[in-house]
């Protein structure tokens, strides 16, 4: 069950722009504190001018808050390494915003009586009944709340970034959605006429670099971690940049940290936009230099009718679980009316061991265990339920685009049908 | 838990008053089986896990303490056995007395010993002891065959230590723990055959996913050969 953060009823503490974050249940393992607290530092960082307290409840556990804030002085001493090795720098500026409270009973109503509480963040849930008593209280007492179980929840990551985004200033809030329909409608301009090239980050996207195929004028969109790739990227120079995963993207893992740091220099190097969801935007960019965030734009997930091809208008996505169906392909189709898909091998359907077949020099491989180690929920899927979801998505958005006058071809091959069937043979 | 049921099939139609009374109740306790045959389960000063709502469980919260109930059977973890819940067996002495010192977890499908056997066996010896005393007999229930077969033993002063951890089972007329010890048995046996008849379904399911693979790989073969490409080699 991934409930999205509830709110009922809201109480003056949940209105206000102060944040009072409540982790829930107590702690009673020192390992899970620190883990938790290393996920607390990565998240809360963009909302931590309007934090002043992080409540921390434990039963059994003999710490004090002072040791707490003595073990977020020297968090690398303790820290996992999977997590972001910027984390226990970060770390240092929450002391003395720690607090930590004797949780004897577990009874609900009385561990989220720690005074001023006004999120709830869920990091763990012992039984299913708990997830109903946790709404009702929150409904009741008017306190936003998120389920967030490493273990249990395989939308944790994103549910933690929603929650942050839902609390930033308002003011930096507005700018994140103003910024979106600007800086689209200068892209339009832009792209007007050319043709546009998607490229996913499969084995194949690599050989383009020795078919010295001609792109002429063409822009380019380039995902996730295919920015490693520098001797394709000098080639392309692409002119935007989509990410949108919670995990290898916004979260707070070695991997997602290498992720950004690569996406930083990308930036210095390359005159180009990152287009992601608006949940990330502000955790991506508190890892990026400030000079970049106006160039990190977001647009939001929800219920729409059809497919939304004109994202200029209404920045607004149907959610879907593969960038190239949640992001590159409205963006693309919002952008022009010709478009060329490469790198976007998928696999063989019997190797389902994983989501694709990714290019090597576009990966961070070496990172991936720790990834898993931090998102453990995320990895416990079946890839060919995504598999067939996926393929289902991709060819209705291809349905809708050609209705609407698009050209979309496939320049690549593809293990996937709704991109062989528009294969075109070009390079 | 699994040997809770084993108990009930054991003592069903034995005594006059079909009365349970728990000292504690865990997330994964099911007493709904002994209520739905019209056993009475009734709390006396409940150790709780986690907060629960006893009553939509069915289980009634009794006024007064534990002497006043008078039921024939007692169950409850370990650490609710207070020293004045032992007095309470000492001058009571119910008909059966379960003492739970493992639990099953909820996640992992299989039954699995979470107790930790060296902090508690001490215990369990000293609960052992005082059943002994008072003239019952002991079993245990445990776990075989990679812990996922339950089954019930005798515990005969020679393998107290060496089958812990285990729920500790005092019946003061041995012929209920030798009945929760045939119920387990026929229930073990069951389960055997139960797995290797899944065994043998997912070897067939097996064979059929391994032909699927060989139909879907052909297509597949088809469908790049009608992407031909002389610069751009999939998947390489």
């Amino acid at each position: 069950m991934d409930a999205s953060p509830t709110r009922s009823g809201i109480s003056d503490l949940a209105m206000s722009t102060e944040n009072r974050i409540l982790l829930y249940p107590a702690f009673t393992e020192r390992e899970r504190l620190i883990d938790e607290l290393a996920r607390a530092v990565w998240y809360f960082e963009p909302i931590r001018d309007v934090t002043p307290k992080i409540y921390v409840l434990v039963r059994g556990l003999p710490i004090t808050t002072a040791e707490v804030d003595a073990m977020l002085g020297d968090f690398a001493a303790v820290m996992p390494a999977y997590f972001d090795s910027e984390i226990a720098e970060w770390a240092k500026r929450w002391t003395g915003r720690i607090e930590v409270h004797p949780d004897p009973d577990g009874n609900l109503e009385s561990s989220w009586s720690v005074p001023g509480t006004s999120i709830i963040l869920c990091w763990e849930l012992q039984t299913p009944e708990r997830y109903d008593d946790i709404m009702k209280i929150g409904e009741r007492c008017g306190i936003i709340y998120t389920f967030a179980s490493v273990t249990k929840n395989i939308g944790e990551a994103a549910n933690r970034a929603r929650i942050v985004h839902e609390r930033l200033r308002p003011e930096r809030k507005s700018a994140i959605y103003e910024a979106a329909p600007k800086v689209l409608q200068k892209l339009k301009e832009d792209f007007a006429g050319r043709e546009v090239y998607v490229y996913g980050s499969g084995p194949s996207v690599s050989q383009v670099i020795d078919a010295k195929f001609d792109f002429g004028d063409g822009c380019h969109i380039v995902c996730n971690s295919l920015i490693k790739n520098d001797e394709l990227m000098d080639i392309v120079r692409p002119k935007i940049v989509v990410c949108a995963d919670p995990v290898f993207h916004a979260g707070p893992s070695e991997y997602a940290a290498e992720f950004r740091r690569t996406l930083n220099r990308f930036l210095h190097k390359h005159d180009a936009h990152v287009v992601t969801l608006v949940d990330y935007v502000a955790t991506i960019c508190s890892a990026l230099d400030e000079s970049h965030w106006d160039r990190v734009i977001g647009v939001s997930q929800g219920d729409m009718p059809e497919d939304n091809l004109n994202l200029i208008d209404n920045q607004t996505v149907r959610p879907t679980e593969n960038i190239l169906t949640l992001l590159m392909l409205p963006l693309a189709m919002t952008l022009t009316d010709k478009i060329s898909i490469l790198g976007c091998d998928g696999r063989s359907f019997v190797q389902d061991s994983y989501f694709w077949k990714h290019d090597t020099k576009s990966q961070f491989g070496d990172l991936m265990e720790g990834a898993k180690l931090t998102h453990p929920a995320f990895f416990k899927r079946d890839f060919n339920d995504y598999y067939i979801a996926h393929c289902q998505v991709l060819e209705r958005l291809f349905v809708s685009g050609e209705r609407a006058g698009k050209r979309i071809r496939m320049i690549t091959p593809s293990y996937l049908p709704p991109l062989a069937k528009r294969y075109e043979a070009v390079i | 838990m699994f040997d809770d049921q084993f108990l009930l099939a054991a003592i069903e139609g034995r005594f006059p008053i079909r009365q349970v009374t728990i000292l504690s109740l865990r997330p994964e306790d099911d007493f709904e089986p002994f209520t739905k045959r019209g056993w009475r389960v009734v709390s006396a000063g409940i150790m709780l896990a986690v907060e629960t709502d006893l009553a939509a469980r069915g289980i009634e919260v009794a006024a007064g303490n534990i002497d006043n109930l008078g039921s024939p059977v007692v169950i409850g973890d370990f650490a609710a056995f207070s020293d004045d819940r032992r007095q309470y067996l000492v001058s009571r002495t119910p008909e059966v007395v379960k003492v739970n010192f493992v639990s099953s977890v909820i996640d992992g499908g299989a039954f699995l010993k979470t107790a930790d056997p060296d902090l508690n066996k001490s215990g369990m010896l000293d609960m052992v002891g005082l059943f002994r005393q008072l003239g019952y007999t002991c079993f245990g229930s445990t776990w075989y065959r990679d812990d996922v077969e339950p089954g019930v033993a005798l515990l005969d002063g020679t393998n107290d230590v060496s089958l812990f951890p285990f729920n500790l089972l005092a019946v003061k007329d041995p012929s209920i723990g030798h009945s929760m010890k045939l119920v387990g048995e026929i229930y073990a046996g069951q389960s055997r055959d139960a797995a290797m008849e899944n065994a043998k379904l997912i070897g067939k399911l097996d064979r059929k996913i391994k032909e699927r693979d060989k139909y879907i790989m052909m297509l597949e073969d088809a469908m790049l050969a009608l992407q031909p490409s002389d610069k751009i080699k999939i998947g390489s």
